[in-house]
């Protein structure tokens, strides 16, 4: 039973093979587009990081592509120990994760909320 | 130096040779770990009982509880290896990017409920080997 992944996911340690990267942090990735093959694949597909890639895989998940997309978008979040109260700051890009302080670290689209309003900049034509 | 807050931790399970993150987890511990030693006390030894280091050392136990929901594809994943008990790996990630892995040659799983409450499930871990810790 194959599955495609669909983001980079950490590999087991010990496991050895080819396709296999090592990211920006130093750690082993599987890439995104990745076949793998295994008797559990159907798994990777319910939990939300790959696709089926073979008829096999897509009997054994059962899901509609809503579904998958449903379980893609929270493993995501999962995978980067997101806490609930942040999903939508994490997807409008104000923070990527947690410092080991559990401190936000601020991604693309960073607000700084602590900071004195007269600090803020306001989008052109914003009307108190 | 800092507090590592338990916030932002993940914990991972071998699937496919993928670790991939598990839900609703609110607690973790590890416990168990110690080096091994050998009573070498004799008849004729002082007072003190003496032990020897022996070499090794035990792994202990890696456990957690998680909100169960037996529609989670992580949770039944879980589940399954009861019926299918051979050695798996597991990762967990501390906020701040620390990453921990080690074996377990099982797994324990159960779950319980109670009125006012939400269903929980308790998982354990008996760790083959040791933990791959950050020296």
């Amino acid at each position: 039973m194959r599955a495609r992944l669909l983001i980079d996911q950490p590999i087991t340690p010990g496991t050895v093979d080819e396709r296999i990267v090592v990211g920006e942090d130093g750690k082993s990735y599987w890439p995104a587009g990745a076949v793998l093959e295994d008797p559990r694949a159907q798994r990777l597909v319910q939990m939300g990081v790959a696709e089926p890639a073979d008829a096999e895989c897509t009997l054994a998940a059962n899901m509609t592509s809503e579904q998958m997309a449903a379980a893609q978008r929270k493993q995501e979040m999962l995978a980067k120990g997101i806490v609930e109260d942040d999903y939508q700051r994490y997807f409008d890009g104000e923070m990527m994760g947690y410092d080991a302080d559990g401190n936000d670290i601020p991604g693309p689209n960073w607000i700084d909320r602590d900071a004195p309003e007269s600090d803020l900049i306001l989008p052109e034509g914003f009307n108190e | 130096m800092a507090r590592v807050v338990s916030k932002g931790t993940v914990i991972t399970q071998d699937i496919a040779a993928a670790q991939v993150a598990i839900a609703q987890i609110n607690s973790f511990s590890h416990s168990g770990a110690e080096t091994g030693t050998v009573d070498t006390t004799a008849l004729d030894s002082g007072v003190g009982i003496e032990l020897t280091a022996s070499g090794h050392a035990t792994g202990g136990s890696f456990d957690f509880s998680l909100f169960f929901d037996s529609e989670l594809a992580g949770h039944q994943s879980l589940s399954d290896q009861l019926g299918n008990p051979i050695q798996r790996a597991y990762g967990l990630t501390l906020a701040g990017g620390t990453a921990i892995t080690f074996n377990a040659a099982g797994i324990g799983f159960g779950f319980s409920g109670d009125v006012g409450g939400v269903n929980t499930a308790d998982v354990t871990l008996p760790i083959t080997g040791l933990m791959v810790y950050v020296t």
